[in-house]
């Protein structure tokens, strides 16, 4: 009797030493029903939604992660919530039609781009009050920061641009030319290449952001699916630099590229009009928003296979993940 | 206190100002019917016409083949399912049923192409039953094009009478007619205007459909 004790205390004293799965939440605008979706990523359902102002878009999380800021596009205005009520806390001065948003590594300020208005609007995150405003190309969108902080690039579908802007002085610095409309800016963890990738001109260029230089333009080619329809739009590297996730659009597919040759690698059909990305922060999942098919889809980042696709509100848009 | 002489003439102004501005704004504005795209007159919705769904954008199963796409009816099992799988009425939760319940009873050795069969007929039906609905839309492009031309010609026709000098009784008759028809002329273009928007959404539902159905065939692919 004893001894079953023993082993049932050694049992249990085991499965209990076994890390039960990270619970991450996924937070998604569905930029249609003016609401965010908030999806548990152990049971991959969503838990709840709340209404947020209209036409949501850009959506992140304050570096403390206390905070989740929404850029109410019709609105004119980023909302701050807070991230464990989900309550609506203020609005931030954004500048018109605030689409994407971007933190300083450090965690302010932030910084906005405008699309109707052909600015980047800077914001004081603790003062809640405009810094500066950086005039860029026509219909800025795209946004990314070096890892250290000094240069910002944002991207301007119109213009066909990659500004480089200086973080201190507020100066465009040097301007890359990219395929038509440019949509989103990454860089990788290390600081070391730029990815831009551009809408209609169906390509992904690789900057060098030291010489500002295009290393390689990625292409697409996915069989039996017209050359218009590959898109892309959302990027995710991996922190170890080793695999890119472009989203294409109406293309409904992910492209997984190997980030050291930049060879598209597979394609993973996930939801019809893909956008923007964003993984769990141990890299297990990445999510992607599926505008026209109203989802979100689960890819197993290390299987590089699509786990599931979860029902959300009507244009799902913008995705963040974060550890509420 | 105005008589009911004078309230009536400012109901008559009121009317001929509102229908003047309604048959104003429909020619400056109805133009948006047959404007959306550019390269193909009688489309008239935002969303872009892409007249089929083709396979490639939606299935990432087998290939399917002229053979595969030729044959599917021939399948008994699968021509059973297709139309139940493509109308709209089925809804989504009861058309994944139906296909495990299908998937479930296929051998290993041809199961791959037998859910591409199922795939190819059911992309075959939707895209029928899209098309039809796209020559519907395109079809009410042309009527309201032609309505906005009544709406032309009556507005001439009341302009040339209201500018007569001296009117005759059958010239008054004429105009009140004319104003009439100018009304109701400009009241169905604009309510089937305002209709246009939930027509153009049918063939996204559609595309929406076939994606749906092409995901849960592809999730008893392995």
């Amino acid at each position: 009797m004893r001894r079953l004790i023993g082993i049932i205390v050694m049992g249990l004293a085991f499965l209990s030493a076994i890390p039960a799965a990270k619970a991450f939440k996924v937070y998604v605008t569905n930029e249609k029903d003016n609401t965010v979706s908030v999806i548990d990523s152990v049971t991959l359902k969503v838990e709840k939604s709340f209404a947020v102002g209209q036409r949501p878009r850009g959506i992140i999380i304050t570096k403390d992660g206390k905070r989740l800021l929404v850029c109410a596009s019709d609105d004119d205005t980023v909302q701050v919530f807070d991230i464990k009520t989900l309550k609506l806390l203020y609005t931030l001065p954004s500048g018109p039609d605030p689409e994407l948003l971007i933190l300083h590594p450090s965690g302010n300020p932030l910084y906005i781009a405008n699309e109707d208005d052909n600015l980047i609007t800077i914001v004081d995150l603790e003062a809640r009050k405009i810094l500066g405003e950086v005039p860029v190309g026509v219909e800025p969108e795209g946004m990314g920061i070096s890892p250290d902080g000094k240069v910002l690039v944002n991207t301007s579908e119109t213009t066909n641009m990659a500004h480089f802007i200086d973080t201190s002085s507020y100066e465009i610095i040097d301007n890359v030319l990219v395929d038509s409309r440019p949509r989103v800016a990454e860089f990788t963890a290390d600081g070391s290449q730029l990815w831009v990738s551009s809408e209609i001109g169906g390509t992904v260029a690789v900057i060098d952001p030291v010489t500002r230089k295009i290393v390689k333009k990625i292409t697409f080619d996915v069989p039996g699916v017209p050359d218009e329809a590959l898109q892309p739009v959302g990027i995710r590297v991996t922190r170890d630099g080793a695999r890119a996730f472009v989203a294409l659009g109406p293309a409904n597919r992910v492209a997984v590229v190997n980030a050291k040759t930049l060879e598209v690698e597979k394609y993973l059909l996930v939801g019809q009009r893909v956008w923007q990305l964003a993984f769990t922060p141990d890299e297990k999942y990445l999510f992607s928003t599926n505008g026209v098919s109203n989802d979100v889809s689960v890819i197993d980042v290390a299987k590089l296979k699509v786990k599931k696709s979860i029902r959300t509100g009507r244009f799902p848009w913008g995705v963040v993940v974060g550890l509420e | 206190m105005p008589g009911a002489a004078d309230l009536g003439a400012r109901r008559r102004m009121r009317r001929r100002l509102c229908i003047a501005f309604s048959a104003a704004a429909l020619l400056l504005f109805g133009s948006r019917v047959w404007s959306a795209d550019a390269t193909d007159p009688d489309w008239p919705c935002v969303q872009r016409k892409v007249p089929t769904i083709s396979a490639g954008m939606i299935w990432a199963g087998p290939a399917l083949d002229q053979a595969l796409r030729s044959t599917w009816r021939a399948d008994e099992a699968v021509a059973r399912l297709v139309p139940r799988l493509a109308a709209r009425r089925t809804e989504l939760e009861e058309a994944e049923t139906l296909i495990e319940s299908f998937a479930s009873g296929l051998k290993a050795a041809t199961r791959g192409r037998r859910l591409a069969l199922l795939f190819a007929g059911v992309l075959e039906s939707i895209n029928t039953e899209r098309r039809q609905i796209m020559a519907g839309i395109e079809r009410y492009t042309r009527k309201q094009r032609e309505l906005a031309q009544a709406v032309r010609k009556t507005r001439d026709e009341l302009s040339a009478v209201l500018k007569m000098a001296n009117r005759s009784d059958a010239d008054k008759a004429r105009r009140r007619k004319l104003e009439e028809t100018l009304s109701w002329q400009s009241r169905i273009h604009d309510e089937r205007e305002q209709s246009l928007q939930f027509v153009c959404e049918s063939p996204v539902l559609l595309e929406q459909r076939a994606f749906a159905i092409a995901r849960a065939i592809m999730n008893h692919l392995e």
